[in-house]
């Protein structure tokens, strides 16, 4: 007869029928190598009880449940704001080429601020408000340049 | 100020109203849910991926999908299980999608790992962590999910095999075959249990 396999697992964990574990017993019985098997998976189980829990950081379950339908409310986006972001993307490359000298003396400054502007759009829409007040001269330059990110700290 | 403005402050409060009305009470559910299997969730997420960092990111990304997923939830079913097997199917994602991480097959990691494993230093000090740990990362994913959950969870191999979506005969050979394993990385240790020496 074979040696048992992994119903001596079976066996150990009590998940056999009354009938298969009886067959088990009496091999067991008979044959000292898997009553040797049958010990060493019994310590091995042993072993594997001594792994203490490991416990989840204290603030981890708080910062799951505030963040979650954050990438749901994300990936809800109106299609106008997507649209209004492709606009002033569009836009603010435009007149970086364009424009740009006309307006304002410091060009370098002035191209990084439609950079930044563009880039800034793409990932909030409403900054298109910003872009707006700017061409249509409601915010003077230096205001605008105090609300962006600074270069050297972007 | 302008139009885009005037278009937000008046559109975006009533969709927040309608959503907030709307997925209050599943929100609410779904944490008095999560936070009560919290615990021995975490504990698979750590014996899946080995390692805090990695444990904190998969359950994480786990509640955010079941979160998402919740109103398929049956009440009444058991969420734990439920949860499980959410979590372990982006383990097997990630994995896939980490194609940095190589999946040996148990057969190639057996062996692999005995040197490292055996530090029969460690019985005198009772440090099983180290080595058992060690020996439980060295096994391939698959049959880190089974041992995890019976034997470090203690679920039974029904409920394995659920949250694993296979048969329960593949449960129980995984399971055993991991065992010998083990039982060869850790035979200092083995031999000590049985002696009764720890
Ligand atoms: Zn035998």
């Amino acid at each position: 007869m074979p040696h048992l396999t992994d119903q001596l697992s079976a066996y150990l964990d009590g998940t056999l029928t009354p009938e298969d574990a009886a067959a088990v017993a009496s091999h067991l019985a008979e044959c000292a190598e898997c009553r040797g098997t049958l010990d060493d998976l019994q310590a091995v189980r042993n072993l594997l009880h001594t792994v203490p829990s490991r416990a989840p950081h204290p603030s981890l379950l708080p910062r799951t449940l505030a963040g979650l339908g954050g990438a749901a409310h994300r990936r809800a986006t109106p299609w106008w704001m997507i649209a209004a972001a492709g606009t002033a993307l569009g836009l603010a490359l435009l007149l970086q080429v364009r424009l740009l000298p006309t307006p304002h003396p410091d060009r370098a400054e002035g191209a990084w601020y439609f950079q930044q502007h563009a880039v800034f759009a793409a990932a909030h829409p409403m900054s298109d408000v910003a872009l707006a007040s700017y061409l249509s001269g409601v915010l003077p330059y230096d205001v605008l340049r105090e609300w962006s990110p600074s270069p050297q700290n972007p | 100020m302008t139009s885009a403005h005037v278009a937000l402050s008046v559109a975006l409060p009533v969709d927040e109203l309608a959503q907030a009305a709307e997925g209050a009470s599943a929100r609410d559910q779904f944490a008095e849910l999560l936070a009560a299997h919290w615990d021995r969730a975490y504990r698979f997420a750590y014996h899946l991926t080995g390692n805090n960092a990695d444990s904190d990111d998969l359950i994480q990304q786990a509640a955010e999908e079941a979160f998402r997923a919740f109103h398929r939830f049956q009440p009444g079913t058991r969420f734990d299980r439920w949860f499980f097997r959410i979590m372990h199917n982006s383990f097997v994602d990630r994995i896939r999608r980490d194609r940095r991480r190589k999946i040996f097959s148990l057969d190639e990691v057996t062996g692999a790992a005995a040197s490292e494993t055996a530090d029969p230093s460690a019985i005198a000090e009772g440090a099983l962590d180290g080595p058992v740990l060690r020996a439980l990362r060295a096994l391939p994913p698959d049959a880190r999910a089974v041992v995890a959950l019976v034997d470090l969870l203690g679920l039974p191999y029904d409920d394995a095999a659920e949250i694993l979506h296979c048969p329960v005969g593949t449960i129980r050979s995984r399971l055993h075959r991991a065992r010998l394993a083990l039982r060869e990385w850790l035979r200092p240790y083995v031999d000590a249990m049985k002696r009764g020496d720890l």
